[in-house]
C-alpha cells in the first residue's frame, strides 16, 4: 500500500508539468492580451507595449516559460495582473468559503442521498421509490440559480430565517459563519443528492440480485444487515466514485452558487480570470486543481480496496 | 477444444439472456413510467423539428420597436416594403425586442441537440477509455493520470481556446463540454470494471481463452451500464443548462 501511495504521488510531477506546459500555450496562443485590458481603451500602442514589457510578456514563449516555472518552483507564483495582490494570497483567501460549502455540500449530500438510495432500491417499484426517483428527475432538472433564488425568496426573504447573501469567515464567529452557508449549501445540494440518490439506488438494485444476497436471506440475516452490510457495501465502489467526482467538482468552484449567494469562491475567481487573461492566476489555480484532484483521485482508490478487497493496484 | 467450450459457454449465456428476457421492447412498452417519459421526449422532439411551421419568426430578429412587451400583446411590426403585419407575441418580447415564444420553439432544437449529442458522445469515449484503463492494469496509471489533468481545466478556457482555433458554432460547444465530461465517465466506468474483473465468470472467460475484445464487450460492459446510465441523463441535464 505504501509502494502505492509513493508511486501514484510521483505520478503528480508529470501530471502537473504537462498541465501547466499546455496551459501556458492554450493562454498564450489564443487571442486576448491581457496588456491592452489593463491599458484600457484609450491607450496609445506605447503605452500597450510599455505594460507588455513590464509584464515580461514580450519575451519569446520558451522563455517566459522558464522564468514562470523557475519561479514557482522556489514558491514565488507572482503577482496578479489586475488585483494588486501575489496570486499565493489571492488563492489563500478564497480557498476557504469553497472548501467549506464544499464540506457542508457534501455531508448534508451524502446523509441524504445514501440512505434515500438504498430505501428506493429495497422498495423498488414501490410508491417509495417512484417518490423519491421523481425528486431525483425534479433534481436533475431545475437550474442552480432557480433553487437558489426561489430559496433566497422564501427562507430569507419571506420568512426572514437566514441571511440573503454573503461570506463570514470562521474566525469570525461559528453561528454567522454557519448560518450563512446553509442556503448556499442546500442549493448545491439538491443536484447532488438526486445524481447520489439514483446510482446508489442502481447500483444496489444491481447487487440484490447476486448469488450471495440470497444466501444472506437464505441464512435468516434480518433485512436491514443483508441491505446494509452485503448489498450497500458491495454497490459501493460506483456510489464513492461519483461522490469523489463530486468533491472535484464542487472543490473546482461552483461559479452560479457562488454568485447568487455573493460568496467569494475560487469558481468565481477562475471564471474573472480568465475573462480578464489574468494569466498569473490562471496558470496557478489550474495547476492547484490538479494537484487536488490527483490527490482526491488516490484517495478514492484506496477507498475501493477498503470496500472491495478484491480490488488490486 | 478451448474455442469449442468458449463457444459452448457463449451459447449457453445467449440461452439464459433468451429465457430470462422476452423482449427488450415489450417489458419497455409495458412500462408506465417508460411510456409516460418517452411521449414526453417526443413531444420536444417533434416541436423542435416542427419549429418554423407553429407561427415563429426568426428567433435571432432583433425589434427595437417592439422590446420588452408582456405575453400576449399585440404588436405592430413595419415590413421591409413598408407594410404593416400585426401579430400576438405569445410570450411577449425581451429587452432587444425578439420574440420569446420563437426563441423558446428554436432553442428546443439546439438543447436536445446539445444535451443528446455531448452525453453520448462522451458516454461512448468513457465507457471505452474506463473499459480499457480498468482492465488494462499497466494501462490504468497512465491513463488515469491523463485524465485527471483533462480534468482540472475549466471548460470556460477550453472553450475559449476553441473558439480562438475554430469558431463559434454548435460543434464547439458540444466538443467544450464533453472534454470535462470525459474523464468523469471513464473513473465511473473504471471504478466498476476493477472490481468487477476479478469476479469468477471472468476469470472462467479469461482461462477458456476468450479474446480480450469480447470480455470487456460480453461480460464487463454490462456490469457497468446501471451508473453509466445515471451519469449519462445527468450528463445530458447538465448540458442542456450549460
Amino acid at each position: 500500500m505504501f509502494a502505492f501511495i509513493a508511486r501514484r504521488l510521483v505520478a503528480t510531477i508529470p501530471v502537473l508539468l504537462f498541465v501547466a506546459i499546455f496551459v501556458f500555450m492554450l493562454l498564450r496562443l489564443t487571442p486576448g492580451d491581457p496588456a491592452a485590458v489593463i491599458a484600457g481603451d484609450n491607450a496609445t500602442s506605447d503605452q500597450v507595449a510599455a505594460i507588455r514589457a513590464k509584464l515580461g510578456l514580450d519575451e519569446p514563449l520558451h522563455t517566459q516559460f522558464f522564468i514562470w516555472s523557475g519561479k514557482a518552483l522556489a514558491g514565488d507564483f507572482g503577482e496578479s495582473f489586475f488585483f494588486k495582490k501575489t496570486v499565493a494570497e489571492l488563492i489563500v483567501q478564497r480557498i476557504e468559503p469553497t472548501a467549506m460549502l464544499a464540506l457542508c455540500t457534501l455531508i448534508l449530500a451524502v446523509s441524504i442521498a445514501v440512505p434515500l438510495g438504498v430505501l428506493a432500491a429495497a422498495r423498488q417499484g414501490g410508491w417509495v421509490d417512484r417518490a423519491i426517483m421523481g425528486f431525483s428527475v425534479l433534481g436533475f432538472s431545475v437550474p442552480v440559480f432557480v433553487v437558489g433564488y426561489l430559496l433566497i425568496y422564501l427562507f430569507a426573504i419571506q420568512w426572514g430565517l437566514l441571511p440573503v447573501q454573503g461570506y463570514r469567515r470562521i474566525a469570525e464567529g461559528f453561528g454567522d459563519f454557519i448560518i450563512r452557508l446553509i442556503l448556499p449549501s442546500v442549493t448545491l445540494a439538491v443536484i447532488y443528492i438526486a445524481l447520489i440518490s439514483r446510482i446508489t439506488r442502481a447500483s444496489v438494485i444491481e447487487t440484490l440480485g447476486e448469488d450471495y444476497i440470497r444466501t444472506a436471506r437464505a441464512k435468516g440475516l434480518p433485512g436491514r444487515t443483508v441491505l446494509l452490510r452485503h448489498a450497500l457495501r458491495n454497490a459501493a465502489v460506483p456510489i464513492i466514485t461519483v461522490i469523489g467526482i463530486g468533491i472535484a467538482l464542487l472543490i473546482g468552484g461552483v461559479v452560479v452558487t457562488e454568485s447568487v449567494y455573493n460568496i467569494p469562491g475560487v469558481g468565481r475567481l477562475t471564471v474573472d480570470a480568465v475573462l480578464a487573461r489574468d494569466f498569473p492566476v490562471i496558470q496557478v489555480v489550474i495547476l492547484m486543481f490538479s494537484f487536488v484532484y490527483v490527490l482526491i483521485n488516490l484517495v478514492i482508490d484506496i477507498a475501493y480496496s477498503f470496500f472491495d478487497p478484491r480490488i488490486r493496484y | 477444444m478451448t474455442i469449442a467450450l468458449e463457444n459452448e459457454v457463449d451459447a449457453a449465456a445467449a440461452r439464459a439472456a433468451a429465457v430470462a428476457r422476452p423482449s427488450v421492447w415489450k417489458r419497455l412498452s409495458q412500462n408506465m413510467s417508460v411510456r409516460i417519459g418517452g411521449a414526453m421526449v417526443l413531444v420536444m422532439v417533434l416541436i423542435g423539428l416542427a419549429a418554423p411551421l407553429l407561427g415563429t419568426i426568426d428567433p435571432a430578429r432583433i425589434d427595437p420597436t417592439t422590446r420588452n412587451r408582456k405575453p400576449g400583446v399585440e404588436v405592430t411590426v413595419r415590413n421591409d416594403d413598408g407594410t404593416r403585419t400585426t401579430r400576438t407575441v405569445h410570450m411577449g418580447t425581451d429587452s432587444l425586442g425578439r420574440d420569446i415564444y420563437s426563441r423558446v420553439l428554436y432553442g428546443a432544437r439546439v438543447s436536445l441537440i446539445v444535451g443528446i449529442s455531448v452525453a453520448s458522445l462522451s458516454i461512448v469515449i468513457g465507457v471505452f477509455i474506463g473499459l480499457v484503463s480498468g482492465y488494462i492494469r499497466w494501462l490504468d496509471g497512465i491513463v488515469m493520470r491523463i485524465m485527471d489533468g483533462l480534468m482540472a481545466i475549466p471548460g470556460i478556457l477550453l472553450a475559449i481556446g476553441l473558439v480562438s482555433l475554430f469558431r463559434a458554432g454548435l460543434g464547439t460547444v458540444i466538443f467544450a463540454i464533453v472534454v470535462p465530461e470525459i474523464p468523469r465517465v471513464v473513473r465511473l466506468v473504471r471504478s466498476v470494471v476493477l472490481s468487477v474483473r476479478e469476479e469468477p465468470y471472468v476469470e472462467a472467460a479469461i482461462s477458456v481463452g476468450t479474446p480480450l475484445p469480447k470480455i470487456l464487450w460480453r461480460h464487463i460492459l454490462p456490469n457497468t451500464i446501471a451508473p453509466v446510465i445515471v451519469q449519462g441523463t445527468f450528463i445530458c441535464g447538465a448540458a442542456i443548462l450549460a
